[in-house]
């Protein structure tokens, strides 16, 4: 945490800069809201001014009984009515503008930018952070800084117009009791602003307790089932009374400082309106200023409470703004994935070869040192090893979600290091142990491995991967809606989804990472024939714990602690009588 | 609306005292425009610096106790709407707590999750401000119409009209609204999910280079959230421009006919219109204010409903544990069992016979109906026929709580929670020492990796245990199931992630340390199932076989398929 303050007070200059330099696009809105911001505010100062007309009219029919011009009044009613009837435009045209600014250019466009964003990120970026981080960033952060950045286009603005309108109105009529108002302004704006530090300080601490409520609620509705089974509901509510109780307290006290500006700003407001009185009164005594001048002053000094309550409101907003732009701005600035253009070749026959590759994920510990096959077209390999061997990791290398430190990776002849990424993946079809649904129909699910895929065809995938006559038995069939968590089908199922799925894609090579571990072994058996019909002459790689799937593979790469400790076939390894016969054996050690 | 009064009704005293306080505090504020001005009438228009002194004097006064009555007034309501808060949100936490699986599923657990947080943070932000409107804002207009009363009717009435008319055009706009919340929420939902699933599934998007396409989704899903809200919050924001505009409209008729009438009407005086003036001014705040209010309204509603939606589930049956300690023997009579409205039986006329001490191992297919069984047993749900019994008591007669007492289970996704190894280990006995937690993470094959930790077990685990692989979070998920003091325990696929060697070896441990507990063992691998003492074969919510391996493997076909097929065949070399 400390660390992350350091970084907020480095580059909170560097984020204003940034946040200013993002306005280029809609400057012209801005400077539009501000011009409409300057009508509106000269009309809502001068409308007073006609009101004051027209009462000295009335107060003069009945102090001293001057006789009223109605012709005079109607014409300054009508002018009255077309000044409100302007601000009220104006008004509108400004909340228009604001609105549209916020939401269009910043929550939309700042979450579409990030959108993007992620389709050029590493996936090691996306591994090693955390969703609900990633998420938090792209839709709390940009919510906070487009509403704060409403208010500051809203208030902010407005404010500071008000207060050089007001102050240039004030000196048109007489500069020393002006003086005396305005010297009053930075008193009041800097206590304002003291407070609205303070409160905002405590608003930072309280959605850092909020954060916190945020990810224990996740957390617990999330394992729900775990909750119940092990009655831990007290724990639970124990917990959930502890933040909450911070949460309180951190709440209360950002409620109360920032529930102090109005009064105080209010207070010293009243103040300044009685020393303007008592220092009007004096110079009116002395013939200094005119009655009537010292009367318009006063109304114009009481206009001052609100737009300086706004500008101290406005200011703890900034630093909301800026906290989160950072964090905004942090994530587009990420370092993307390098582009790579080249070809992947397309009358190849899927001969793969690695060729003294080392990787490591941290750059500390390596996880794959120095390995070097060959596979041949149409060859089936199998990597097995204890887990965190490395044995995902090949599949990492070999579709580049992560790209090797040293060495190549080719694929008939071409290194993949110099291929455009999505032309590579396309060569590949993949299922992996992680099955992955979306919140969409059992149709959608498998139509996601080709675009454009016909019904017949998602069909006939299906059927293929054994999943239609489960599909035949939900509710809605094809059109059964998996639900958000996809608990209404079995982890079997969604296996066998995900295997129609690449069924569908119809690749060139396959990456079969745990496929089928969820799958029961009958349908594996059947699974296995209708894959091996697809597998027919072409390259696949297959990492699996039930060895029964993996005897009859063509290279079996064995792999622990980053290395390949073996390579060869079932029948060579048993006859070396070494790592792999261990594995092997251990299958039965249970039997025992 | 009604909940936010079932909200409140604990606190009716503080309320009461909040609208006292700021009943003093808007008099105040109505009298304050009466010193001013008095101070520009009797004192500077007629040079009568004494008076303006002496009102000064009254103004600072009245200034003081004001700033200091706003400040009690701040800091009791500043307590109040964060205690509230807090509370409604300990409520709606706490009865999810309490909501059965189909309750749950039925919501949801991403709507569940944003319904306790961001619903309740409006009625959090609506809380705090809902004082000041329902009292002062109230107490301004009356208090400024009565006050205008005086000398005529006709112009207070001019002023009354209007307002209304505000107020009313103010509900009839942001009524319409509603709907577009209510659409601007959905579609945030939407976007939150599909962000959520490309983020999850990155390895798949990537592989089907579907990386635009997933973007293009994120892109509609912001583009109609924006579209909602932009409406919402434009019309929205409209009401308090056009409330201004009658308001002034008001002002200007009633200058105009004031002057109309100051010269047929003898009761009227010049200050009266004056007072009248200055009293809009008052009133026009205060409908402003309400008039703000009211186009928030819809927005808390929706979120309100949100909330309430869960506050009324009626509670199936009451859940307290009894206390009480069952033997480990399970009994199943024909039990049957179909989850919600589905047409299909997930189990039919299943009978288990389980005593205390067996080991018993439940083998099937996918979607044969195995984790069902065990979510039944837990009493997770009702069953839809048969009997269930538990160390010889049905499970009518017990809660579902005192049968969880009795039970521990592994449960398949393996969750982690965040904190260190041992307050996830102890989540099955929050009393255990540190020596237990030492021992059965021991027993779980797990204590090497711990050890390896600088921190041992107080290593920190993120949330859903991300720097932990499937298979360490198997192994303490199972530390965390053995360490809970039970008659029977439950491993449902829990060494999936396992290779044979850990399992052989974990498998030899617990069943030393379990002695005479009945184990469970819910696994889709023969080798694992055939170290039991008792296997029951499950097809289709069937039980298709029950036996010991050898047993199973000469009568029932459907354990000697599934036994054959994983075993290659080998092992009868």
């Amino acid at each position: 945490m400390s660390k992350s303050v350091k970084d907020k007070n480095y580059s909170a200059i560097k984020t204003l800069k940034r946040l200013v330099c993002d306005i280029k696009p809609i400057l012209w809105a801005i400077v539009l809201a501000g011009v409409v911001c300057v009508g509106s505010v000269v009309l809502s100062v001068i409308a007073p001014e006609i009101v004051g007309k027209i009462t000295d009219i009335i107060y003069d029919y009945g102090m001293n009984s001057v006789p009223i011009d109605m012709d005079n009044l109607l014409r300054l009613a009508l002018i009255l009515l077309a000044a409100y009837g302007g601000s009220c435009a104006l008004s509108a045209l400004r909340v228009v503008l604001t609105t549209n600014i916020t939401s269009r250019y910043y929550t939309k466009g700042l979450r579409i930018r990030i959108s993007d964003k992620l389709t050029r990120l590493p996936v090691s970026y996306i591994d090693a952070t955390p969703n609900g981080e990633l998420l938090s960033r792209m839709m709390n952060d940009v919510s906070n800084m487009s509403n704060t950045i409403y208010v500051i286009i809203d208030t902010l603005i407005d404010g500071f117009v008000r207060i050089v309108i007001i102050t240039y109105f004030m000196y048109t009529i007489h500069w020393m009791l002006a003086t005396a108002v305005v010297v009053l302004v930075p008193l009041s704006i800097a206590l304002a602003a003291v407070i609205s530090a303070k409160s905002e300080k405590s608003w930072h601490e309280f959605r850092k307790v909020n954060g916190e409520m945020y990810a224990f609620v996740e957390e617990d509705f999330t394992g729900f089932d775990t909750v119940k089974a092990f009655n831990l509901e007290d724990r639970q509510r124990k917990i959930c009374d502890d933040i909450s109780e911070n949460y309180r307290r951190k709440m209360r006290r950002g409620h109360f400082l920032s529930g102090l500006i109005q009064p105080i700003i209010a207070f010293t407001d009243n103040i300044a309106y009685v020393a303007v009185c008592i220092a009007g009164g004096i110079l009116a005594i002395n013939g200094v200023v005119s009655v009537g001048d010292v009367v318009e002053i006063i109304l114009f000094a009481k206009m001052f409470a609100g737009p300086l309550e706004s500008i101290a409101n406005g200011m703890g907003t900034i630093q909301h703004t800026l906290a989160c732009a950072n964090r905004v701005y942090q994530l587009l600035d990420m370092r993307e994935m390098e582009v790579t253009t080249g070809a992947a070749p397309t009358d190849g026959k899927g001969e793969v070869e690695f060729s003294h590759v080392s990787f490591s994920y941290d750059k500390v510990n390596p996880i794959i040192k120095d390995l070097s096959v060959t596979v041949k077209a149409g060859q089936k390999v199998a990597i097995v090893g204890p887990t965190g061997g490395g044995k995902t990791t090949i599949v990492n290398l070999l579709m580049r979600f992560y790209d090797v430190d040293s060495g190549t990776i080719t694929v008939d002849g071409v290194d993949i290091s110099t291929m455009d990424r999505g032309q590579l993946r396309s060569m590949f079809g993949m299922v992996l142990q992680d099955t992955w649904l979306f919140n969409g129909t059992v149709y959608d699910n498998i139509a996601y491995g080709k675009a454009n895929a016909t019904r017949e065809e998602v069909i006939a995938a299906a059927k293929k991967a054994h999943a239609d006559y489960f599909i035949s038995t939900l509710p809605q069939g094809y059109d059964t809606v998996i639900n958000e968590e996809s608990t209404n089908i079995s982890s079997g199922q969604k296996q066998l989804l995900t295997i129609a799925r690449s069924y569908l894609a119809n690749r060139k090579m396959l990456i079969l990472d745990e496929a089928t571990s969820n799958v029961d072994t009958r349908t594996e058996i059947l699974i296995q024939q209708a894959m091996d019909e697809l597998l027919q002459g072409r390259t696949s790689f297959v990492i699996a714990h039930r060895l029964s799937t993996i005897v009859n593979a063509d290279i079996i790469l064995v792999v622990n602690n980053g290395e390949v400790v073996e390579q060869g076939t079932h029948k060579e390894l048993m006859a070396k009588n070494g790592f792999y016969t261990k594995i092997y054996n251990s299958q039965y050690e249970l039997l025992k | 609306m009604r909940y936010l009064f079932r909200f409140i009704k604990p606190y009716k005293k503080t309320v009461l005292l909040l609208m006292l306080l700021y009943a003093l505090q808007t008099v105040a504020a109505l009298f304050m425009p009466f010193v001013m001005g008095n101070i520009v009438e009797y004192g500077i228009r007629v040079e009568n610096l004494n008076y303006i002194l002496q009102e000064g004097a009254i103004m600072v006064a009245l200034a003081v106790g004001a700033l200091s009555c706003a400040m009690l007034t701040n800091r009791i309501n500043s307590n109040f709407s964060a205690t509230l808060a807090v509370d409604i949100r300990k409520q709606v936490f706490n009865k999810v707590n309490t909501l059965s699986f189909e309750q749950f599923s039925e919501l949801g657990t991403g709507s569940l999750i944003t319904r306790t947080t961001d619903d309740v943070s409006w009625i959090e932000d609506t809380i705090s401000q809902l004082p000041y409107v329902v009292i002062a804002a109230p107490i301004m207009f009356i208090g400024g119409v009565a006050l205008s009363f005086k000398g005529d009717w006709v112009l207070p009435l001019i002023l009354l009209g209007v307002s209304v008319l505000v107020l009313v055009i103010s509900t009839l706009i942001t009524g319409s609204l509603e709907k577009h919340w209510q659409r601007g929420e959905e579609f945030t939902d939407v976007q939150n999910r599909v962000v959520r699933e490309r983020l999850s599934g990155i390895r798949v998007v990537r592989a089907f280079d579907k990386e635009q396409y997933e973007h293009q989704r994120a892109r509609r899903a912001t583009s109609e959230m924006c579209n909602s809200f932009v409406t919402a919050n434009t019309v929205s924001g409209l009401v308090s421009p056009i409330a201004s505009l009658l308001l002034n409209v008001a002002t200007v008729a009633i200058i105009y006919v004031g002057a109309v009438r100051l010269q047929k009407v003898s009761t009227l005086k010049a200050g009266d219109i004056l007072a009248t003036i200055q009293y809009i001014a008052l009133i026009a705040n205060a409908v402003l204010i309400l008039s703000w209010t009211i186009s928030f309204i819809p927005r808390v509603k929706v979120s309100l409903k949100r909330i309430g939606a869960i506050l009324d589930l009626q509670n199936v049956r009451e859940d307290i544990s009894l206390g009480l300690e069952l033997d480990g023997d399970i009994t199943f009579d024909n039990v049957s069992f179909a989850y919600g409205n589905a047409q299909v039986n997930s189990l039919t006329d299943v009978s288990i016979d389980i005593k205390q001490g067996e080991i018993v191992g439940i083998i099937g297919g996918t979607g044969s109906g195995k984790t069902t069984l065990v979510k039944l047993l837990m009493d997770f749900y009702a069953v839809k026929g048969g009997e269930r019994r538990f160390g010889g008591k049905s499970y009518g007669e017990l809660t579902p709580a005192t049968i969880r007492d009795n039970v521990a289970i592994a449960l398949q996704k393996s969750m982690i929670f965040e904190g260190t190894i041992a307050d996830n280990v102890r989540m099955g006995n929050k009393d255990a020492s540190d020596e237990q937690v030492r021992q059965v993470l021991e027993i779980a094959q797990i204590l090497d990796f711990v050890d390896s930790k600088e921190e041992g077990v107080n290593y920190k685990l993120t949330q859903s245990g991300n720097n932990l692989s499937g298979g360490q979070k198997q192994r303490i998920n199972i530390a965390r199931t053995i360490l809970k003091p039970a008659s029977v325990y439950i491993f449902d696929d829990s060494f999936s992630a396992l290779d044979y060697l850990t399992e052989a070896n974990l498998r030899k441990s617990l069943n030393q340390y379990l002695k005479n507990k009945t184990q469970i063992i819910v696994t889709q691998r023969a080798a694992t199932a055939m170290r039991c003492d008792k296997v029951y074969v499950l097809d289709n919510g069937k039980v298709a076989g029950v036996g010991t391996h050898k047993q199973l493997l000469k009568d029932c076909p459907t354990y000697k398929e599934i036994y054959l097929s994983q075993m290659g065949g080998d092992i009868n070399e």
